[in-house]
């Protein structure tokens, strides 16, 4: 099954490229040219990594991550920065970021962080499942 | 080194460095775009080398973009050179509105991420002084980020420039006080630029505007 994913960036011909170069690879990726058209689409649809730049205006990726994840906690985003600095990578990690990559960003590495956002994803909602399951089994006293 | 050239040049590196970072910033955004494109036409001549059919047209279209961000880059590199180069003179001719248009494209990125839209109304001709052509970017740059932070009602700012009696004024509307203590521009952070470059700051809270005096000469 294809990896579904969000992409988030104030340069549209970044997110054009990029996404065809997803998709020629077999993602699904649908697009936002904001942080606030990002969380609007993370509220209606399911993916499995969110790539959101750092610096955007209004909303920058800092302030989109803390936003998404207060959404869905489980949400696996990956920051993208021009300039990468090791107090923003700690920020992001403190704010539950999966991954902080600069760019260029090189496909092959951004494709596996992907692949593996989206095994993090399938976990967390096994055991999200299986914790559903037991409250329900001990709700009824099996 | 005294106190208030140690605080200017603690400034003026301030400002430097931030101005670097999104000068940095743009070129990286043109590299990676740049980056991606040449990616795909890498993904298209593997394609082409397993039986599919490459399309002019989109290979033309793809390098179409490369150079747009060529073009691009160019451009930023030479924002790059204008700001490297604003400390060669000490003194010197300057057009107001032209600096003063350099120093919010300068700063374009970092005055939308504060969600504030900076427009300039330019004089009717130009309007010239003698000054440092950095420390006076450092100073517009300094009084922009203040205002931002007061701005009023909508968040646009027109940045006016007239001639007046004094020299040449920037109005910068509206700014508003911030409820505590008033503007406080004694505590501002261009205070030793003002000085420094011969200026006068002044808050007409009745009219909203923040007024940047700026003589004829330094």
């Amino acid at each position: 099954m294809s990896e579904k994913i969000l992409l988030v960036d104030d340069e549209k011909e970044f997110l054009e490229a990029m996404s065809e170069r997803m998709t020629n690879r077999g993602m699904e990726v649908t697009t936002a040219l904001s942080a606030k058209e990002a969380i609007e689409k993370v509220k209606n649809e399911s993916f499995d990594a969110i790539i959101v730049d750092l610096l955007m205006p209004e909303m920058d990726g800092l302030e989109a991550l803390e936003t998404l994840k207060k959404i869905n906690a489980d949400l696996q985003v990956i920051l993208l920065t021009g300039n990468a600095t090791v107090e923003k990578g700690i920020e992001a990690m403190k704010l539950g970021a999966m991954d902080l990559l600069e760019k260029p960003a090189d496909l092959n590495n951004l494709t596996e962080r992907i692949k593996k956002a989206k095994a993090r994803k399938m976990i967390l909602v096994e055991k999200h499942t299986e914790e559903k399951i037991k409250k329900i089994i001990s709700s009824k006293g099996w | 080194m005294s106190m208030e050239t140690e605080e200017l040049a603690g400034t003026g590196v301030r400002y430097f460095g931030k101005m670097m970072a999104a000068i940095s910033h743009e070129i990286k955004n043109s590299l990676a775009i740049i980056n991606e494109n040449a990616g795909l036409m890498e993904d298209l001549s593997l394609m082409a080398k397993s039986g599919h059919q490459l399309d002019p047209e989109r290979v033309g279209a793809i390098s179409g973009r490369v150079i747009k961000q060529v073009q691009r880059a160019d451009t930023t590199v030479k924002k790059m050179n204008r700001l490297a180069h604003s400390v060669d003179d000490p003194v010197k001719e300057i057009d107001v509105a032209d600096l003063l248009a350099f120093t919010m494209e300068l700063g374009k990125k970092t005055v939308a991420s504060l969600g504030v839209d900076l427009q300039m109304t330019p004089p009717a001709s130009p309007v010239r002084i003698n000054s440092n052509p950095f420390l006076l970017m450092n100073l517009m740059w300094e009084v922009m980020g203040y205002a931002c932070t007061r701005v009023n009602g909508a968040p646009i700012i027109t940045i006016a420039i007239a001639k007046s009696a004094k020299g040449v004024e920037l109005v910068f509307s509206p700014v508003s006080d911030d409820g505590h203590d008033g503007f406080s521009l004694e505590q501002a952070p261009f205070s030793g630029l003002v000085s420094c470059l011969n200026a006068e700051i002044l808050a007409l809270a009745d009219r909203q505007v923040l007024v940047l005096i700026l003589p004829e000469t330094v």
